[in-house]
Parts: structure tokens; sequence; C-alpha cells
């Protein structure tokens, strides 16, 4: 938790100083007005998933909040519930989740365009359950017969905190709406782990892996712009 | 416009390779649920070790086979659904057929692993009788001896036969 709270404070302090840098600079030519504001709105792509795949349920408001002329503020809230289903386990995941961090624009619009390729950073925390619902002894051996047993054992109270490397694209759809779509890298940086079991998926961060604290996923959103000034 | 447009193809093919992970296999190098490790000694000296040279070991509850060869150091299964298993362990002299019925008793425990190989199983606890009865066939073995009653791994003998 410490550390958690060492890497928020980290990323606030980045970017308010990225906005400090970026107002000290004096611009000589008249500027196109550019719009400030608030994005908000929602991940079509956990819409479309929750309606396709029957082991998946979640949905997430993302929003954004231009900060200057290359950064945004940006921030995620979301819920989502997973039916994990291998060979060995089965279990339910059901929690949620909030992210927030910075985006880079890296791209320069012409004229009066409002596109980005961006880059981002956030720092991510997940609260979920995870109940076991059935699982197999796994043995290297087949002369004596293993059952599958069926269980139903919650364990409560979990949590996962990680750091998320994001790069995607925006494109203003119509006026002040924009489609936007990113790949996330992640890294766990600490776990409360259940007893005599594994954290097996995390809302926000997706699936583990068994060897590594890396995680991968992606985000397809809607936002609508609310204009609040142009500069 | 145009360079947007080249990511957004971009993006959708590492996504959809990023999608197709692959399945997780259970790797043969993790250590799962542990055998019964048993080595065979002689009676009169139980230091020295005295291999068979053929045992035929068959599981009294499940009528299966679980060993078919020469046994210098064996390993044979526990039960992952009872805390008793009785295997009757044979060999063969001059055309004559020797059986000791061994019982296996212990407490079981239940040990995440990863996702990809779920559960293993411990047993504790472990103890070995000799239940053979010699009114039906001649024996072979002497004594059976308990050396680690905590089997968790394949590494060393848990228990010894001496004959």
């Amino acid at each position: 938790m410490k550390k958690s709270l060492i890497l928020l404070f980290c990323i606030s302090f980045l970017s308010y100083f990225s906005v400090l840098a970026q107002e000290q600079q004096s611009d000589t030519i008249p500027p196109i007005k550019k719009p400030y504001g608030l994005r908000v709105g929602g991940d079509i792509g956990k819409i479309a998933r929750t309606a396709f795949d029957k082991n998946y349920k979640g949905f997430s408001i993302n929003g954004d909040l231009r900060i200057s002329k290359k950064f945004y503020i940006a921030a995620e809230l979301g819920s989502e519930k997973k039916n994990w289903n291998k060979d060995y386990l089965v279990a339910d995941i059901e929690g949620s989740y909030f992210k927030a961090g910075i985006d880079y624009n890296a791209y320069t619009n012409w004229l009066d365009m409002n596109n980005s390729i961006f880059v981002g950073l956030r720092y991510g925390f997940s609260n979920f359950k995870e109940k076991l619902l059935s699982y197999r002894i796994y043995t290297t051996h087949q002369e004596l017969p293993t059952s599958i047993r069926e269980v139903n054992t919650t364990f409560d109270n979990l949590n996962l905190h990680w750091v998320e490397f994001q790069f995607g694209v925006k494109t203003e759809l119509l006026k002040n709406l924009f489609l936007s779509l990113h790949l996330e890298v992640k890294a766990s940086i600490s776990e409360k782990q259940p007893d005599n079991f594994g954290i097996l998926y995390a809302p926000g961060f997706n699936r583990t892996y068994d060897n590594s604290s890396f995680g991968v996923g992606y985000g397809y959103t809607l936002t609508y712009l609310i204009p609040i000034l142009r500069k | 416009m145009y360079k947007s447009k080249k990511i957004w193809i971009l993006l959708l093919i590492i996504g959809g390779y990023a999608g197709c992970t692959v399945d997780d296999i259970c790797s043969e190098e993790t250590p799962t649920t542990p055998r019964v490790v048993i080595s065979f000694a002689d009676n009169r000296i139980a230091d020295l070790g005295k291999p068979l040279e053929h045992l035929k070991v068959r599981s009294i509850e499940y009528d299966t086979l679980v060993w078919d060869a020469p046994a210098d150091t064996i390993m044979i299964p526990l039960s992952t659904e009872e805390n008793s298993v009785s295997y009757a362990f044979t060999i063969q002299k001059n055309n004559i057929e020797y059986t000791n019925i061994f019982k296996f008793d212990y407490q079981r425990e239940e040990v995440y692993v990863n996702r990809a190989c779920g559960y293993k199983m411990f047993f504790n606890e472990l103890e070995a009788y000799d239940t053979s009865n010699e009114d039906n066939h001649p024996i072979w073995a002497k004594n059976i001896t308990v050396l680690n009653p905590t089997v968790q791994d394949e590494k060393e003998s848990h228990i010894t036969i001496l004959h």
C-alpha cells in the first residue's frame, strides 16, 4: 500500500510539472484554437465482449482532461466478471478497478484536426474476489483414478496493484466524438494472494501468467468531448 | 490522417496476435503430486541395497499394475481419493510366485501449484503395514520400514523393504 501511494504521488507530481513546463512556453505565431476540455465515454470493446463472450461481463467509464498542448490526465473506472474454465481449474472472478495517469500526444495535428497517436502511463488498482468452483489434483500417473472436486470456495478481498504502459490512436469521428484504440502492457507491483490458491485474473489487469508479473490488454473506447475552453 | 490509418492497422494486427495466447500446459519440470519412493535392502544388513530381478506391483483396490520391471528403487502412486491404498508385491523364484500385501496409510493435503497444473497432493504421516496372508501364498519380504513419513517430493526413499 505504501509503495502504491508513492507511485501515485510520483505520477501526480510529474503531471503537475508538465503543466508548468507547458505554461512557460510563449507562442509568437497566432495559434489555431484547440479545444480544451473533458472527454468522457466508455469502452465499447467491453460491451461487445459482454454480448458475445459468455464467460465475460464488463464495462468501463473512461475519461481524460487536456491539461496542456501535449498532455492529458486520464482515468478509467471499471467492473469485470470473468469465468476461468480450464482442465484443472474452474473459477469465477469478479471485481472492480481504477486506473489513473497521463497521456502524451505525439501526433502533430494539421490545422483544426484533433487526432492523436499517444503513449500513456497508468497506475492501476483492482479489488476482487475469486470463487473456486471445481478442480482436479494433478498427477503424473493414470493407474489410480482422480476425481474432479466440486467445491464453492470464495476468496474475498483480493487485490492487485500495477503500472501500465499504453500506446494507441484517437480519431475524431464526428465533431467532438472520438474513437480510440490502444494496447496495454502492464506489470504487477503488489498482490494480495489467496491462501492455497492463485490470482488467475484481476479485473482491469486481465489474466496473469504463471512465470511472470506482466499482463497485456487493449481498450476500444468511444468518448465525447465537452469543450470547456479553446486555446 | 494517412499516418493515423497506418497505426490503426498496426494496432489491429498486434491486438489480434496478443488475443491468441497459447494454452496453459502443466510443464513436466513442475513438481506435482509425488509418488512414494521405495527401496529394497538386505534383511541382515539393512544398509545394503538388494535389488530385485523382477517385481510386479498391483493395486488391490483398482486392480491395475503400477510396476512390472526389475526393481532397485521404485516409485508407485498413492491414492488422491482415499487415506489408504494397498498393493500386492509379487516376485517369482524357481517358477513359484511369492506375494506380500502392503497397506499404506497417510493423511492427504491439497496444495496449489499454479494455473496450468492446478492442485497437487502431499501425503503426510505415512505408515506402512504388511497385511499378507501366508495361508494363501508364500511371502518374500521380511519387513517394511518407513524412512520418511512425509511424501512431498520424489528425491529420496520414503520406505525400505527388507528381504
